[in-house]
């Protein structure tokens, strides 16, 4: 090698950065998009398999923390006790509300009687995994924060901040979101909580273990973000975790539907 | 004088590789759990800048270029236009002296996060594939650049553990 090490940066800079928007390019013409897609796919559920292993032990631990002390865990009896009462009554609060849109459920489609406001997601400014989404239409359309976000009859997120022509969309996979939710055939009552790649989810009865593949649905309780009854996602084995059922990182267009939570 | 690591030193290498590692399973797993929201910071930039401030320049162009990959596995823009991005970055970045105390790479990030940022968002405004950046993409990006360069110092120090005497003491 000749020359000094900051001219060999410099050359070794030039041919980098040459050969990496050939690839955009390429990519972007649609020469690559099937490799780069699998690619991208490839690299996301490793990610994903790799964080429910390393979640695993640490909730293990917890677990065997729990068994070691009686008064811990007769404490946690009682409260399940009182979060499976609670969480009983609720849900025959929320049965009788959303009894109409039961059928909507499983057809997978946003609920009926809500207005909805289609809007194209443009790219995101920093691009990562739990980032916002960004939407081409804002309050002119009618889209103030707090309205819930769909795609393909499932739930995506809740508006964040609105303008004028633009709205940012908090996703449900984000960690600051939180949704609750139920699960569709049973009705037991949860909370599921953004983590990046999937969510996390919690019954209010720990007694109850969620099945593989059960669908969950927004419980849309009393003052809740969300109306009830729109989907969100099935239940994965282990029944920690609940994988979307829209891929966030593959949207193109979604609905806004124009609904605010009770005053 | 700038202190860096022996170009051929295979310690370096390793570390740089392990560095890499860490970044990419930060970005994927623990990035999401930082970000307020709207804004995840961009670890993998913020790695590219650490150690551009301290190994040698044609090692931090093929780190900035392999943490630009990576970068573009988490994204829907066009493939290697972060690679690009980032590899310009880690250029620019080993051209300037290393900061004397981790403190003073808090601003470097925050430079560097938004040149990377907007060049990935022009870029794929040109090719047709993002709206053009308006003041709400830019102000998430200017969020997120902040929350990376509210870590950088302590990610500045443990690299400089990490890989010894490769970064400025």
């Amino acid at each position: 090698m000749t020359g000094s090490p900051g001219r060999a940066g410099s050359r070794t800079a030039s041919v980098l950065m040459a050969l990496s928007l050939s690839l955009a390019v390429a990519d972007h013409a649609g020469g690559a998009a099937a490799t780069v897609d699998g690619l991208r796919a490839v690299f996301r559920g490793g990610l994903g398999r790799l964080e429910a292993t390393a979640t695993r032990p640490f909730t293990a631990v917890a677990a065997a923390l729990g068994r070691a002390d009686d008064l811990t865990r007769e404490n946690a009896r009682l409260r399940r006790r009182v979060a499976a009462d609670r969480g009983r009554a609720e849900w025959a609060h929320a049965l009788a509300r959303d009894n109409a849109q039961l059928a909507s459920i499983t057809g997978l489609s946003a609920p009926g009687g809500i207005p909805q406001v289609p809007a194209r997601v443009v790219a995101l400014p920093a691009g990562r995994t739990g980032s916002g989404l960004v939407l081409d239409r804002g309050t002119e359309a009618g889209i103030r924060p707090g309205m819930p976000v769909m795609a393909a009859g499932a739930l995506v997120g809740r508006v964040v901040t609105a303008s004028g022509g633009q709205a940012v969309v908090l996703p449900i996979v984000d960690a600051a979101s939180a949704v609750g939710v139920r699960l569709a055939d049973t009705g037991q009552i949860g909370v599921v909580e953004g983590a990046g790649l999937s969510l996390r989810l919690e019954l209010l009865d720990p007694d109850v273990e969620a099945a593989e593949g059960a669908l969950m649905v927004t419980a849309g309780l009393g003052h809740g973000r969300f109306p009830p009854a729109l989907p969100v996602g099935h239940v994965r084995r282990g029944g920690r975790s609940v994988a979307p059922l829209v891929d966030l990182h593959r949207l193109e267009v979604v609905e806004v539907l124009t609904w605010r939570p009770p005053e | 004088m700038r202190k860096s690591l022996p170009k051929e030193c295979p310690a370096s290498v390793w570390g740089l590789g392990t560095v890499l590692l860490c970044a990419v399973l930060a970005q994927g797993l623990v990035a999401p759990r930082l970000a307020r929201p709207g804004a995840a910071p961009d670890l993998l930039l913020l790695a590219t800048v650490v150690v551009a401030a301290g190994a040698p320049a044609r090692s931090t162009v093929l780190f900035g270029f392999a943490a630009g990959l990576a970068a573009d596995l988490f994204l829907v823009t066009p493939f290697g236009l972060s690679a690009a991005a980032f590899t310009a970055i880690a250029r620019a970045g080993s051209a300037v002296p290393a900061p004397r105390r981790a403190l003073l790479i808090a601003p470097r990030v925050v430079v560097s996060a938004l040149l990377a940022g907007a060049l990935v968002m022009f870029a794929a405004a040109a090719l047709g594939q993002a709206a053009a950046p308006s003041s709400t993409t830019l102000g998430l990006l200017l969020r997120a650049s902040v929350t990376a360069a509210a870590l950088s110092p302590p990610v500045f120090a443990a690299l400089r553990r990490l890989v010894g005497s490769g970064l400025p003491g």
